[in-house]
């Protein structure tokens, strides 16, 4: 599976995107098509989630860790997800830099996808995986934004 | 391959079906199910319920107005494509049909649930972009608004129907003027695939052998129809030959990215959406000049 | 090498005087057909029992990985779940699989269910038994495993490296097995040839697709402490170790059945694990258990071919003449040791094709990598040796500026050297190899299109022309095992048959093989009615194979085209004795000296006096029931049973050995279209000669030339196993897994030569795997077509994207793509 990237430009101070983003409750609030979620600690929670694309949507149970923070520039996160015969595994990193209008997000995240969805989804995982994760940063976009 | 529990509802009444649909959370609605059903066989969809469309004999008819041609949602691939009507105004769809899957999916898939299913690879949206067509959604308590095809499919297996609320009841076609003709291509490695590339051409030539309009349209390159403009601006006004549709051609495909998967990888697909698109020209233009069936 | 010395001509030669020839050749309808076309066969789904239950499988979505964890506690607790098992309850029940393999691969730890790891995509974790289907599958879902993926090893090649991950850690190494021969002086014949072509070539994955996927009923008896499988395995006695082993009961306990089986193709051998967990579930529950696998389970994780990567050298004259090869290769066994590594030695013999090759080097690995188990499918192991052969040849051609045909025409062998012994002692039994080039290209106006290939070039059609002559060798010699595993206690080719003079007349036959397909009711009944003179419609052939009632030897199963050569024997010695016996009972009975009695109409009448006559059904009368007429001292009854075993014989120390009964030929010339601009390719035309010896049925023949064509069609063209850098297997449904329709099989001529094998009784040869002669016409004609551009294939597959790029490759100066 590829490499996705993507950037967002908030106009919130870097101190504020990155409270953000290390508050399991606001960060697991959005991530699209969540059902439940459920905080562990400060750098842990368990979320279900329904996933796909447009009317392709399967209930995925993901687990979110933080695995490295260097306030308030640097975050690096791994997702595991599974269901519907599938596990995924996203690792994504978060840099966080000031910029005029207010923050520069720039994301990377890889996607390893093992089991029936790596065959059966080939044609639309990339879509799906990209969705889900830039659908995070946008959200976290939205909500700072207002 | 069995599908998880479900509840399951077979209406006789368009009207009840839309009511089941905005009362029951989850529901989804069944068509011909070549696609839904095997998707719930798989598991990788579990809609809590099946409405049924197959017992409303309303939406299953082939009918014209005014010039245009009315198709109901469950209407089979197999009648249309025995529709003389179809075969001889609109032969890209007809092509489109008649490369669809095998005789047993033409005997069960509908036009509707095609389209509202809304596959990237699937046959017949890029040929519903190409001749204009309209879409006309219901909902529960006779509410209904049309749909333009180019608006219509707005990402992949995402259409502008509103989710649990509204269904695709029926698909229109407009008439097209006298000297137009369209053409349907595809490649795949076998008949019944879906495509690799896909293309559908309409356009319509003047008596000076110029092309008035014309709407090129790829599937299985993008996650919805992919209007090759480029192609379009290159057609317009101009008298096509050879040299001219490879032109258009090139032009219609450049910014195309499209994606890799097992049967074959991005740079092929763009490769061969240039020849098809010429080649898929080449063909409308002379069906349009009435120099071929 | 030479023709065969005639103390082993006459070892080999079988004695054919029973044969009446009435009844061989006819193309009578097959008996199967009018239950199967009919859909009223009897298929594994098709058994229900009381009170049955279903099975379902977790399975890994991992190609490699720890298992730290599996919770099952929700699946348990479902309403309808009748039971759960891990790998650990698996584990507590049975011992590990036995390994056919040598040290240290034999150390690798094998259970129907993962203990500790997964090692394919695919590979069950957990197994559910409950009420029905759909209840088993939800609790499927409600089943919890935590996995810690590993490095996944999926190359071959790689898996051999430093460094690589280990499938099985307590093996210590990938390498399963290793062999090295060297047949004749190699090296004098590479050092004296005018030039070396070297290639190297990768024959890819795929599989047999069956019509009807594995499939299990295990009903354990408890009073009569009995287990009964219905199965569709096609050799399910080869397995009586493996099944005793897993379900720790003796041989005459357990009773395995099949009956109609939709289709094989070598997919259906490895499926005895699906066997033992049905059986062991059976057994605790003490209800029948039905497993039903799905298709998508089928095409992930039952049976894949092995893969095999070569480099191939050819020594040869400049006149063309082929002296020697060397061919170091690679099998990719997948993840665990099930069948394989047997495709690297069986058919071995056969590495030279059908050419006068004077020596033959062959150095190969398998190895284990995380992918899918793989098994003998259609063509198993010849059609990757004849693939590399058939393909140098190609290059030999193209190197020298003879045309394929020629070069193949030089190094045939002859008929004046047939029968003909291989370098690595292979005894090729009969045939006009070089006939049967000639006629089929022929046939296939092979020289009309080579002209015409040249005129369409000129107007930018790319047209490639295919020739291939590949041997349908069949009827396995086991003792091949020994090539890799000298200890293992496995060797012949043996298959019974029970031919039955029921007291009316008719007869009853019951054979030792389990078809899938073949037609073997309706070939024994040829050969019976053939050896008897009694009517094809007077004689019932039991329908699949019952170990408690059917004749068996470990061999006995359908699988390696054995039931031509060595099943149809069996029958053909079982109704030889039979007649005789009737023949001793008619001149007692008719005062007539025995060597007088003829055999003949459904009668028995003397020959010196044909009003002396009685027909047969009146001498089973006496034989069963009216028994003091009998000759005194006849034991009563008609009874005869008989197990053929072909002269085999163990490797030598030279490690030289026969490894097949019978030696088919075939010649397969086809013509192909590729569009310049997408790359798609089109079949113009296709051609086959085959030549089966005595055809029994040329109906069934036909089919199975049909089939082989289809398949290797389809291994060319359109099926292909596309697994990721991590072991996902991208295809695994009929989308992506592109079985042809009838819409992309051409038209086929096929034609015949009949030239009678003298080591079979009844002339047969064994045929219908093809050898995968298919698979390299069609690869050879795009070849063709590619050729005068550069271009070269160096897989057994080519898909439209791999030919354009070699077209644009070409074009550009095979800069950029």
């Amino acid at each position: 599976m590829p490499q996705f990237k993507g950037s967002e430009v908030i106009s919130a101070p870097r101190q504020a995107v990155w409270d953000f983003l290390t508050d399991p409750q606001k960060v697991g609030g959005c991530v699209p098509g969540l059902k439940s979620l459920q905080v562990v600690d400060s750098d842990h929670f368990n979320a279900e989630v329904q996933v796909g694309i447009g009317i392709l949507r399967g209930t995925v149970k993901v687990k979110y860790e933080v695995v490295e923070k260097v306030p308030p520039e640097r975050i690096a996160m791994r997702m595991d997800g599974s269901g519907v015969g599938s596990k995924a595994l996203i690792n994504a990193t978060v840099e966080l830099k000031e910029a005029q209008q207010g923050t520069q997000l720039d994301w990377v995240a890889d996607v390893t996808v093992s089991g029936t969805l790596a065959g059966l989804g080939a044609r639309y995982l990339n879509d799906i995986a990209f969705k889900t994760v830039s659908d995070i940063f946008k959200c976290t976009k939205e909500k700072l934004s207002k | 391959m069995r599908p998880a529990p479900f509840e399951y509802y077979a209406p006789t009444s368009l009207e009840e079906a839309l009511r089941l649909l905005s009362e029951k959370e989850g529901a989804k609605l069944l068509a011909g199910g070549q696609s839904l059903l095997a998707l719930m066989k798989l598991r990788l969809l579990t809609p809590t319920a099946l409405i049924d469309l197959n017992r409303i004999r309303e939406l299953r008819y082939i009918k014209e107005e005014d010039g245009w041609l009315l198709i109901g949602a469950m209407t089979i691939y197999d009648e249309l494509e025995q529709s003389p009507l179809i075969r001889e105004r609109y032969p890209a769809l007809h092509e489109a049909l008649y490369r669809l899957g095998d005789q047993q999916v033409r005997n069960r898939g509908t036009i509707g649930g095609s389209l509202a299913h809304a596959d990237p690879s699937a046959n017949l949206p890029p040929v519903m972009v190409a001749l204009k067509a309209q879409m006309v959604a219901a909902r529960a308590g006779g509410g209904r608004r049309v749909i333009q095809a180019d608006d219509f499919f707005v990402d992949a297996f995402t259409t502008a129907l509103e989710p649990d609320k509204e269904a695709l009841v029926e698909v229109r076609l407009p008439p097209w003027p006298r000297g137009s003709g369209g053409a349907y291509m595809k490649l795949s490695k076998r008949e019944i695939d879906f495509s690799i590339v896909e293309v559908a051409v309409q356009m319509t030539v003047g008596d000076d052998g110029g092309v008035k309009e014309a709407r090129v349209v790829l599937g299985s390159v993008a996650p919805k129809p992919y209007r090759a403009v480029g192609a379009e601006e290159v057609l317009a006004g101009a008298k096509v030959d050879e040299g001219l549709a490879a032109r258009a051609a090139e032009a219609g495909t450049r910014d195309l990215e499209p994606p890799s998967d097992v049967q074959a990888s991005s740079w092929y697909r763009k490769e061969v959406s240039r020849v098809l698109v010429k080649r898929a020209i080449l063909k409308a233009y002379a069906r349009a000049r009435g120099m071929e069936q | 090498m030479s023709k065969a010395p005639p103390e082993i001509i006459s070892l080999y030669t079988q004695d054919s005087s029973a044969l009446t020839l009435k009844w061989l050749g006819k193309p009578l309808k097959p008996k199967e057909d009018y239950r199967l076309v009919r859909g009223r066969g009897t298929f594994v789904d098709d058994i229900q029992l009381p009170r049955m239950a279903y099975m379902a499988f977790l399975r890994s979505p991992y190609s490699h990985a720890r298992i730290k964890r599996i919770d099952v506690s929700r699946a348990k607790s479902m309403p309808g779940v009748l039971l759960v098992w891990t790998g650990d309850d698996i584990k507590r029940r049975m011992r590990p699989l036995p390994q056919a393999t040598p040290p240290p691969a034999r150390n690798a730890i094998d259970y129907p269910l993962a203990v500790d790891k997964v090692r394919f995509q695919g590979e069950p974790v957990a197994m559910v038994v409950a009420e029905s289907r759909y209840i088993a599958e939800d609790a499927v879902n409600q089943i919890d495993v935590d996995y810690e993926p590993l490095p996944a090893v999926v190359d071959a090649e790689r898996a051999l490296e430093p460094g690589a991950p280990l499938v099985h850690e307590e093996v210590g190494t990938n390498l399963i097995a290793h062999v090295h021969y060297k047949w004749g002086d190699v090296d004098y014949y590479f050092q004296h040839a005018d030039l070396v072509v070297e290639a190297k070539f990768h024959y890819h994955r795929f599989t047999g697709a069956p019509l009807e996927t594995n499939a299990v009923v295990a009903d354990y008896d408890e009073r009569a402490d009995v287990m009964t499988i219905y199965c569709n395995n096609q050799a399910p006695m080869e397995w009586l170790p493996q099944l005793s082993a897993g379900l720790n009961m003796p041989y005459p306990k357990l009773r395995v059945v099949t009956r109609d089986i939709g289709g094989g193709f070598g997919t259906k051998l490895i499926n005895y694990v699906y066997m033992i967990l049905a059986a062991l579930a059976s057994k605790e529950l003490k209800r029948p258990v039905k497993y039903m696998e799905t298709r998508t389970e089928n095409l992930q994780a039952a049976a894949h071919n092995a893969e095999r990567t070569c480099t191939v050298s050819a020594a040869v004259r400049k006149d063309g003449t082929v002296l020697a090869l060397r061919m170091r290769c690679v099998d990719d066994d997948g993840a665990y040791s099930r069948h394989e590594p047997a495709g690297m030695t069986v058919w071995a013999q056969v590495s030279t094709g059908m050419y006068k090759i004077r020596a033959l080097e062959n150095d190969y690995y398998a190895v284990f990598t995380n992918k899918c188990p793989s098994t003998s499918i259609r063509g198993f192991s010849r059609a990757p040796h004849l693939f590399m052969i058939e393909r140098i040849m190609d290059r030999i051609a193209r190197r020298l500026g003879m045309d394929p045909a020629e070069i193949r025409m030089k190094n045939l062998v002859g008929p004046e050297e047939m029968p003909y012994m291989t370098p690595s002692g292979g005894i090729y039994d009969s045939g006009n190899w070089p006939e049967g080039l000639r006629r089929a290209l022929e046939a296939a106006d092979y020289w009309g299109w080579r002209k015409r290939q040249e005129e369409l070039r000129r107007q930018g059609r790319i047209i490639g022309v295919g020739v291939v002559v590949g041997s349908d060798s069949a009827g396995p010699n086991m003792a091949q095992v020994k090539m890799y595993n000298p200890g293992l206690p496995y060797t012949g080719g043996t298959e019974g048959a029970l031919v039955q003079m029921t007291p009316d007349g008719k007869v009853r036959v019951i054979l030792g093989s389990s078809p899938q397909g073949m037609g073997h009711e309706t070939t024994a009944a040829q050969v019976v009615a053939d050896v008897l003179d009694v009517s094809y419609d007077d004689i019932y052939v039991q329908t699949g194979f019952d170990s408690f009632s059917s004749v068996y030897t470990m061999h006995s199963g359908t699988y390696g085209s054995r039931f031509a050569p060595i099943g149809l024997s069996a029958v053909y010695l079982a109704a030889a004795r039979l007649k005789e016996k009737l023949a001793k009972i008619a001149a007692y009975l008719l005062k007539c000296p025995e060597g007088d009695v003829v055999i003949e109409n459904g009668a028995a009448r003397c020959a010196k006096d044909p009003q002396r006559s009685m027909e047969l059904r009146r001498i089973a009368r006496i034989a069963y029931g009216n028994v003091n007429e009998l000759p005194p001292g006849m034991e009563p009854g008609l009874y005869s049973l008989a197990i053929f075993r072909p002269p085999f014989q163990n490797p030598d120390e030279n490690r030289r050995a026969n490894l097949a009964l019978t030696y088919s030929y075939n010649v397969h010339v086809v013509v192909v279209e590729i569009d310049p601009e997408t790359g798609m390719p089109k079949i113009l035309s296709y051609t086959a000669l085959e030549d089966s010896g005595r055809i029994v049925n040329p109906l069934i023949v036909d089919g199975q030339v049909h089939g082989a064509i289809a398949h290797g069609v389809a291994e060319a063209l359109y099926e292909k196993y596309h697994y990721d850098e991590n072991g996902n297997l991208l295809n695994p449904t009929f989308v992506d897994y592109l079985v042809p329709t009838a819409l992309e099989i051409p038209d086929m001529k096929v034609i015949h030569m009949e030239t009678p094998s003298p080591f079979t009784p009844t002339g047969a040869k064994g045929m219908g795997e093809g050898g995968g002669t298919a698979v390299q016409a069609v690869i050879s004609a795009v070849e063709d077509a590619l050729a005068p551009l550069g271009g070269e294939l160096g897989e057994s597959h080519a898909d439209p994207e791999t030919i354009l790029r070699i077209l644009k490759g070409a074009a550009r100066g095979k800069s950029e793509v």
